[in-house]
């Protein structure tokens, strides 16, 4: 169900050979059963690219995000154009608290010569808000460190003065 | 010698001393909503207020130089007044600046070091300079008044202000906060010490009569601007609001497609959250780690009769809340409930229907610590549940150390079971890693790590006597748990015992900023 889905989504286009033992790690991580599932992706008929995507889709339904992440990365290398691995590559940085890792997915995730699919508007919209609160965390970072330097130093100054003018 | 007006300058003196301990024991909980009040933020504060006490009696060791030195007195009060009236306002428009809204906990480690230094310096270095130079200057009028030596008035003087302060702090901390607020007590303090200036230099002639008449006039002004308030989240209401002697506690309610959802609040300015209520008791979802307290009850041999629990850290009571509706077969939830905040308790019987005082078979322990409350507790219990977090992020040392859990197991019966919620992000973090070789070290046995799917928490079991995890694993068990702890990525058995953290070295701080700090760097 779910491969038939993500196949018509243009999403998985596999050979034949390939299809029985991906549709099987699906339909394993759609029961809960994810040890199965992950045991199935590595069966030999699969390549590359259809293992990392079985392997990524039971630890995101698994709610392992860490690991799940560490794999989409890995099976970027293997298909960095993969849009659907993008999708979720950047929806799981965002739900990792990963504002860049989601902005440096999307940019990889291209534009369609038919337009912006409204998935990836609505995720280039979080992320974009996403990347905005980290720079502004990372601006009150810097103002705190400097405000907290600068006011140390003075009070340096003042401590070294006072201390040096009360003799 | 000349006394007259002794007794005032003492006086005088002990306000300001107290006027520091509130500005000091206040600044905490001030800068608390938005950076927590842990040991790092506790530390920038002492560490600020005792630099600029350094700097205040150098400063007023100085002026004490002066023709008139009272004036300069009346003067410093009046000013020390208005920096803490304008603490309340400023306080949140800089936390803001420095942690700005929607920074999350997991990548705030740095952000709360910094940030809670930099306010601390900003806000509370002015007051407690200005309170600093108090001391001598009053040394300087009591010895010419008293025409004596210089060791006397300066006896005399830190005697009197030490005192002032030891009144400050416990008034502070059981009287002032919990009876007015944090904005009154500011308000109050800076009313007090700059009415006490105005006094001083009221008495001191016409000329000082015009400072002190422009200083009232800022302080009254401070005193009309709006209060500005750490607000909760846009996607929350918030329910109910207080200010224990602990921290500041809320309740807030969220639409969810289950009906409401209620978060106790404690000192947040992150995402987090301390306590969750449902309307209806039960299971929450697989993300919560409250649903793993069940686990135990389902590997137990046993399906009748009660189930006696102690809960070190009750909060509202969701672990209870969970656990009534899903014991196995026949079980009825009987137990303990240990927490240190009453006004957590009060809010919790209020909004999350935490049983009231008196209800059969649950006691709740209201204003108790977690290992004290454990010791009066008693024994016997079937599942001791450690859920004991303080500011957003800390397992305290002492309830993380070889000491309590073997103290934790010797309250359970003879094969019961504890259950431990550990913050921590995998089965590398640090932070797990200790306590799992502690708990094992304590139970002289390996304990279960069982990962909470889409979240940051792992929930860690151990068993006194009996293996924690049986084997077979039952294939009957709720919330698809026969599938996880057989899934090796999920769950992990755990049994090095080596160097446990101890009541007398543990470094859990240490190891929590480590795990925040690695889960950032992790991203990079």
């Amino acid at each position: 169900m779910i491969a038939a889905l993500l196949s018509a989504a243009g999403v998985f286009t596999l050979a034949p050979i390939q299809e029985a033992a991906f549709q099987r790690a699906l339909e394993l991580t759609s029961e809960g059963r994810f040890a199965a599932a992950l045991e199935t992706a590595e069966d030999p008929s699969l390549d590359p690219t259809a293992r990392s995507q079985a392997r990524f889709w039971a630890l995101y339904n698994a709610g392992l995000l860490d690991l799940a992440q560490a794999e989409a990365l890995a099976a970027l290398q293997v298909a960095p154009e993969d849009a659907w691995l993008l999708a979720r590559a950047t929806e799981l940085a965002l739900g990792l608290h990963d504002p860049s890792a989601a902005e440096q997915h999307l940019q990889a995730w291209r534009v369609d010569a038919e337009g912006e699919s409204s998935e990836r508007r609505a995720v280039r919209a979080q992320v974009e808000a996403a990347v905005a609160t980290d720079r502004k965390r990372s601006r009150g970072l810097r103002l705190a460190r400097m405000t907290t330097l600068g006011l140390l130093s003075a009070c340096a100054g003042a401590l070294g003065w006072l201390l040096r003018s009360s003799r | 010698m000349k006394r007259d007006g002794d007794g005032a300058l003492l006086l005088l003196v002990a306000i300001a001393g107290s006027g520091t301990m509130v500005v000091e024991l206040a600044a905490v909980r001030l800068l608390a909503p938005w950076f927590g009040a842990s040991s790092a933020v506790w530390t920038n504060v002492i560490g600020v207020v005792l630099l600029a006490l350094s700097l205040g009696y150098l400063l007023g060791a100085r002026w004490s130089n002066s023709e008139r030195p009272l004036q300069r007195l009346g003067a410093v009060l009046i000013t020390a007044g208005l920096f803490t009236a304008w603490l309340p306002f400023l306080a949140p428009l800089l936390a803001r600046v420095f942690l700005p809204e929607g920074t999350t906990l997991d990548r705030a480690a740095l952000q709360i070091q910094w940030g809670s230094l930099a306010c601390s310096l900003t806000l509370f270095l002015p007051p407690a300079l200005a309170l600093g130079a108090v001391g001598p200057l009053a040394v300087e009028v009591d010895q010419r008044r008293r025409e004596s030596h210089a060791g006397n008035a300066g006896g005399r003087v830190l005697a009197a202000s030490t005192l002032g302060s030891l009144a400050g702090t416990f008034g502070t901390t059981h009287l002032l906060v919990p009876a007015l607020g944090l904005r009154l007590s500011f308000l109050l303090a800076a009313c007090i010490l700059g009415g006490l200036g105005l006094l001083v230099l009221w008495s001191a002639g016409p000329r000082p009569r015009t400072a002190g008449g422009t200083g009232l006039i800022l302080l009254l002004a401070s005193m009309l601007a709006p209060p500005v308030e750490a607000a909760p989240r846009s996607d929350v209401r918030l329910l109910a609001e207080r200010q224990s002697p602990y921290q500041s506690v809320r309740i807030v309610e969220r639409d969810t497609a289950e009906g409401p959802w209620r978060e106790l609040q404690v000192n947040e300015g992150f995402d987090s959250f301390q306590s969750v209520w449902k309307p209806e008791a039960g299971f929450l979802g697989k993300s919560y780690y409250y649903d793993c307290f069940a686990l135990p009850a389902w590997l137990d041999e046993r399906d009748t009769g009660d189930w006696n629990t102690c809960v070190v850290g009750l909060g509202t009571g969701t672990a209870w809340r969970v656990l009534e509706a899903e014991l196995p077969g026949d079980m009825v939830l009987k137990g303990v409930g240990i927490e240190l905040d009453p006004a957590v308790v009060e809010l919790g019987r209020e909004w999350m229907n935490l049983p009231p005082a008196g209800t059969e078979g649950r006691l709740v322990l209201a204003g108790w610590d977690g290992r004290a409350g454990l010791r009066f507790a008693g024994g016997g219990f079937d599942q001791v549940i450690l859920d004991a977090y303080a500011n957003q992020v800390e397992i305290p040392a002492h309830l993380s150390s070889l000491e309590f859990f073997r103290e934790a197991h010797s309250a359970l019966r003879a094969d019961g079971w504890l259950s431990v919620n550990v913050g921590a992000f995998g089965f590398d973090d640090p932070v797990l890693l200790a306590i799992a070789r502690t708990v094992c070290a304590a139970f002289e046995a390996p304990v279960a790590l069982v990962r909470v799917p889409f979240s940051r928490n792992v929930a860690l079991i151990a068993r006194k006597g009996a293996p924690v995890l049986p084997s077979p694993i039952p294939s009957d068990l709720p919330q698809d748990w026969s599938q996880w702890l057989r899934f090796d990525l999920a769950t992990r058995l755990h049994s090095d015992d080596s160097d446990p953290l101890t009541d007398d070295r543990n470094d859990i701080e240490r190891l929590q900023r480590e795990s925040l700090q690695g889960a950032a760097e992790a991203r990079r």
